[in-house]
């Protein structure tokens, strides 16, 4: 009898028990303060013990303990607690892989080398709404952005960037700048940063009701000067005079470096300029320096040189990482970044936001993506991934396309009846 | 007057000289023994001396050169050389970037840490013309197979999977695998593995003309079950019969594991499990196993685990990677394989497909 082998079809498998892939626990509101203190009650770590009577484990290894986690490919429930497992440790099933490594400590110092230095907390800043939706062909209505925004925050996202106070004139995309941060300015569980262009913009938003301001330069003069009609010593004389400003009233300031490893207009950015840029920003009081891999064409390859150099000018605490995914590099590139020390990555809910320079080519890293990844890693975001994907799903059917995560995309095809 | 902030938009742009981004240089048929000899030609580093003297340099920093390469926006295009450099190296700009490390050794640890061991050479199968096709709903016509594996071969794909030997009953889209392999066999610039379920296919496909080989295990039971309707041992015995077979007249098998992650039926599937069916295909004498993440689950931290516990089984040197990008994670996924290839080579699977992988794993 011939053996056959069938294309991997879902179709095909029995039907599939409620398999319990992942411990996480997410009913807790988790704190947004970020840090470890403030997940202590959002994750629970996944352990499980391999039986070594088994007849299967014909390899017993062993080496430090490596604790990670998997995901369950099961849409979350809210709810549906014991699918979950609970807060009581006792009743976590254990994954611990122990390993006899055949050359003694190599593979073991293998595995520490590539995660030594990654982060425990990452803060994900969300983009979504503003480097998103500015993208868009059509403006999306106030309330559809504020709902948003409200999801996003409930999701545990930290931060949420929520409009851009440059002129409607150049995107009209945002025009409804006020009464969306009017709308929203009291919300308490997510911090709203807004963009804005000069100290008029940064009045503006004060005036309607922002509490934190975000600033945007370039690394590349050529793309400073089209993108915004000024050199980059222009710009940064224009947000000192709002830093200033805002330092008085104790508003904090992000800034943006856009172009940190190549500009459409003038080829590759050398580092050493990104750090000058990075450094001007930090100096003038910045709390945070988000380094923007605009036409994303970086590689672990570009982007350590230029972290290396940011870093030897900013402290790594004070950096953020905004990789687009235009040729499908952002996830590395975070990795990268991650084993750098940086603990602060941007991104889009659904990977909204294309890439003007390559019609039809994706543009931010979807975010749901970034969290999968952090998960798998251990990594603590106090991201309700749930949530996320609803939030994702809540903008996509509103723009009447799919979304940009895969992911999303993923987890919107298993089928309820094959869960697990 | 208020200073602007544009979307980013290209209309508002100066137009774009053919801005040199990178210095690849691909016009040489490279030489598909794999290997770093087999890659001198194709590739050039770029390197590029920052000028110490420029105002914009208030951070000269030193540390071991790191050779990187940008890579060009614009397609290469056929006979546009002088875009993209050429091979004479005094030519090509140099990017070398040294820098002063604010914390001492600190950040030039990092760096070295993280692409220690990393290789010099990947190479790459392609499976897109069999692993990918095999998932299409409409078969694709033999001729547009066959010319595809040509196009592949020629852009330098030392490994192109052909096709497959299961039966049509199951595989309708591959069921001209004998006209595939039958007009490509003699293809002298690829190797072209074709999937062989039993020795029945294995002898099918040596009679068609294929030279190489591949079977398909998997770490997970259930899935072996459902998938190729027998438990592993049963098929890891099939197999046995095809390297057995193979080994007489001095055919090349490549073993795949499936599952290596998860699996659909099982749910978690433990390293260890991974580990024993990656050895016992190692041990009957397949030349490459590749480790397939069937369903695309895997992250960097589930991926290392695995490969800890399949390489105490399996030189690393027979090891190859087979990520699912489901979840957008592959490529994280294939960094860290990379990172854990210590100083030896590491091969990975990777499909030309468009369509990705998620019709594959089809919900």
């Amino acid at each position: 009898m011939s053996s056959l082998e069938e294309p991997l079809s879902m179709d095909k498998l029995p039907s599939l028990s409620n398999i319990d892939f992942s411990h996480r626990f997410s009913s807790d509101r988790c704190s947004t303060s970020g840090g470890d203190s403030g997940m202590g009650h959002c994750w629970i770590e996944g352990n499980n013990s391999t039986s070594s009577n088994s007849d299967e484990e014909d390899f017993e290894y062993e080496q430090e303990t490596f604790t990670w986690r998997h995901h369950s490919r099961d849409r979350p429930q809210n709810g549906n607690l014991a699918a979950y497992g609970n807060r009581d440790s006792r009743h976590l099933a254990k994954f611990q892989y122990k390993s006899y490594c055949s050359n003694g400590g190599g593979l073991h110092d293998i595995t520490n080398m590539i995660f030594k230095g990654i982060p425990k907390y990452v803060k994900i800043v969300e983009v979504g709404v503003r480097d998103g939706l500015q993208n868009e062909k059509n403006m999306v209505p106030t309330s559809v952005k504020i709902e948003l925004i409200h999801r996003l925050a409930s999701a545990g996202l930290s931060v949420v960037e929520a409009t851009s106070f440059v002129s409607p004139k150049w995107v009209p995309q945002l025009a409804d700048a006020r009464d969306v941060i009017g709308s929203v300015k009291n919300l308490d569980t997510a911090r709203l940063p807004v963009l804005v262009p000069n100290l008029k913009g940064f009045e503006a938003a004060v005036a309607a009701g922002a509490k934190e301001i975000a600033v945007f330069a370039s690394a590349s003069e050529a793309f400073s000067k089209s993108n915004i009609n000024c050199t980059i010593k222009e710009s940064l004389a224009r947000y000192r005079d709002v830093t200033h400003a805002a330092a008085k009233l104790n508003i904090p300031v992000r800034g943006y470096v856009s172009c940190v490893i190549g500009c459409p207009v003038e080829g590759i950015i050398p580092p050493s300029k990104v750090a000058n840029v990075a450094k001007e920003l930090h100096d003038m009081g910045c709390c945070e320096i988000s380094l923007g891999d605009t036409i994303g064409i970086g590689t672990p390859g570009t982007v350590i040189p230029m972290l290396v150099a940011v870093m030897s000018a900013v402290p790594v605490e004070k950096l953020a990482v905004h990789f687009h995914d235009t040729y499908g590099q952002s996830l590395s590139n975070i990795l990268v970044s991650l084993q750098m020390g940086i603990s602060t990555v941007d991104s889009s809910v659904a990977g909204l936001g294309g890439c003007p320079y390559a019609k039809g080519a994706s543009g931010n890293v979807a975010t749901e993506d970034v969290v999968y990844m952090l998960e798998g890693l251990g990594i603590k975001t106090n991201v309700d991934l749930e949530k996320l994907l609803e939030a994702g799903e809540f903008i996509c059917k509103h723009l009447g396309r799919p979304s940009g995560s895969k992911a999303a995309v993923a987890f919107s095809r298993v089928p309820r009846d094959q869960a697990y």
